[in-house]
């Protein structure tokens, strides 16, 4: 399987806090900063499909804007009972201030 | 039993003292803290004891249902109680959700300051907001049909408005519960004809003048199950009676049996407790080395080797120092004007119904105890760490509560140090044989001590007093 990262967003565009939805072979990704970390998760709710763009980040949970549903950004877990369903994650690196995601399916350990 | 204090032991000789008068013998908290190095401020030099009766608690009031539905009603909606800390919402659209029993109010930091609302969208009832806790959001919109409010509170949207000419959004504005602020928490209180927060809290602001919480941020927040009522659960932590049963390893460091009791008003009370000397009843005192060797902090990891006892030194005097050094450098704050009493000791205040504040700097919690959903045998207790705010820099984010189930010990939470979780541990161990001894009993009330216990008939009198009004009221 490949590898291949798709170079998104300079880091410097995204400080602590925010957050910006990106397009990469059909998927909507949200590519956010939690307190000086990059993540990468699918920009869609999963209670209920709602963009996950602009929801506030903090102590490495994102807050859904429609209904506060939260989801822990490293591992796409939710909270409470319409956060049953995790969020998929993907891969992220930061090469020469420039953020990457790949879209790959993570290899199986 | 220390050969140098004579304690008797059985009860029933007054000694021609009146009820309550009577004290452990030998030094008191009082006589302990005054010959402190750097001496205490004037509201530490008071003692406000006052015998309230000592007649039986009846059990009933602690595993009745009929009664759990009257304090939700008579006390529960009647009461300031602290819903949150202000460094839970510290931005516009941020919600905290606070549930006792059945009620649920939504919180929420709004351009115009913080508002709190009955948390239950106004057309079919879905609470705004599902889950306890933190949150964060630009509008107030019920995950059912999206109905949709303002973060003051106006409806601002309705889908299909055609199908609601009926709803006039003047009428529709989420109902509001007081809010107060005092020492950085948000205290709510559903009872619109309740005195104010000001007036409720009593002596609070100006005992905590110099201890302003507001000036504090939460370390650490975790929240433990426990098998009881939330009166059993609170009342094992507003007596030190019980030190010299249930933590027998704290009697090397910790003046129990002479702790002093205070109490003010309805909902104000106090105990202060004296660190690094001896329990009276220890048969042999310890040394000041000794002292200083086991004295409980809260934080064992911060403290260094400089814990040698000089000449003529107490062990007090010690731990002060090097706490104030330790926690000072640590938590990037200045102690210097701090007294010794205010650095080791424990100074726990109640607030009616359920807070309990230590404005100490070594062991800086918060206690809340709430019923949980609709089991009067069942309650949480949660514990929050309030640090000093750093000189410079901003604090971290506040933790999402970390949840400690029934069965496991307060030792799973990361931060907590394991010396104190084995106390709350033993605690907790105590309170399933309470609860269950309430119905298993013949005997039909608990009998209290007059002075070490009279926290616990301080508070059951303020609610014995709200139930008594509100059924008054019908």
């Amino acid at each position: 399987m490949s590898n291949a990262f798709h170079s998104v967003l300079d880091a410097a565009e995204l400080p602590p806090g925010a957050s910006k939805a990106v397009q990469i072979d059909g998927h909507n990704i949200l590519v956010g900063n939690s307190a000086g970390e990059f993540f990468a998760v699918q920009n869609r709710c999963t209670h209920q499909d709602s963009p996950l763009e602009g929801g506030r980040i903090r102590n490495g949970l994102i807050a859904c804007p429609l209904h506060g549903v939260m989801f822990d950004v490293r591992t796409g877990c939710g909270k409470g009972q319409m956060g049953r369903v995790p969020l998929r994650t993907y891969a992220l690196r930061v090469v020469e201030g420039r953020i990457e995601v790949s879209v790959d399916m993570p290899l199986t350990a | 039993m220390n050969d140098r204090i004579a304690m008797p032991l059985i009860p029933g000789d007054d000694a021609g003292l009146p009820p309550g008068a009577d004290r452990c013998p030998g030094p008191s908290a009082q006589d302990i803290v005054a010959r402190d190095l750097n001496p205490p401020p004037q509201v530490l030099r008071e003692s406000r004891y006052e015998f309230l009766g000592d007649g039986d608690i009846d059990y009933r009031r602690y595993t009745s249902r009929e009664h759990y539905e009257q304090e939700m009603t008579h006390i529960w909606a009647k009461t300031w109680q602290w819903a949150c800390r202000e460094e839970h919402i510290p931005q516009v659209g941020d919600y905290y959700v606070y549930e006792v029993g059945h009620h649920s109010v939504l919180v929420v930091r709004t351009e115009g300051g913080i508002k709190a609302y009955y948390n239950a969208c106004l057309h079919r009832g879905t609470k705004l907001r599902p889950e306890e806790g933190m949150g964060s959001a630009q509008e107030l919109r019920c995950p059912f049909h999206g109905w949709t409010w303002t973060l003051e509170g106006a409806l601002k949207s309705v889908p299909c408005a055609w199908d609601f000419l009926h709803v006039k959004p003047e009428a529709y504005r989420l109902p509001e519960v007081r809010v107060g602020l005092w020492g950085g928490f948000v205290f709510i209180n559903m009872d619109e004809d309740a005195p104010s927060l000001e007036a409720y809290l009593e002596v609070l602001p100006e005992h905590f003048r110099n201890w302003d919480l507001g000036q504090r941020y939460t370390e650490l927040h975790l929240g433990k199950i426990l098998p009881s009522n939330w009166k059993t659960g609170m009342e094992a932590f507003i007596e030190a009676y019980h030190v010299f049963e249930t933590h027998p390893q704290l009697l090397r460091g910790t003046g129990d049996a002479n702790v002093q009791y205070d109490v003010y008003g309805e909902h104000v009370a106090r105990f202060y407790v004296a660190l690094g000397v001896s329990s009276p009843h220890l048969e042999q005192p310890l040394s000041e080395q000794e002292l200083v060797d086991s004295m409980l902090i809260g934080d064992r990891s911060v403290v260094g080797d400089e814990l040698v006892v000089r000449e003529g030194e107490r062990a007090r005097t010690v731990m002060a120092r090097v706490l104030r050094k330790v926690l000072g450098e640590k938590y990037g704050t200045d102690l210097s004007g701090v007294s010794d009493t205010e650095i080791i000791d424990t100074i726990e205040y109640h607030l009616f119904p359920n807070m309990v504040l230590f404005p100490g700097v070594s062991l800086p919690m918060v206690y809340r105890f709430r019923p949980l959903k609709d089991d009067p045998e069942r309650c949480l207790f949660e514990i929050l760490f309030l640090r000093p705010l750093p000189q410079e820099g901003l604090p971290p984010d506040p933790p999402e509560m970390v949840l400690v189930s029934e069965e496991e010990s307060y030792a799973v939470v990361p931060g907590m140090d394991p010396l104190l979780a084995k106390v709350y541990d033993q605690d907790t161990a105590n309170l399933r044989a309470q609860q269950q001894g309430f119905r298993a009993s013949k005997k039909p009330g608990q009998t209290l001590g007059n002075y070490q216990e009279i926290l616990i008939r301080h508070f059951e009198r303020t609610a014995d007093r709200y139930l008594a009004r509100g059924q008054a009221e019908g």
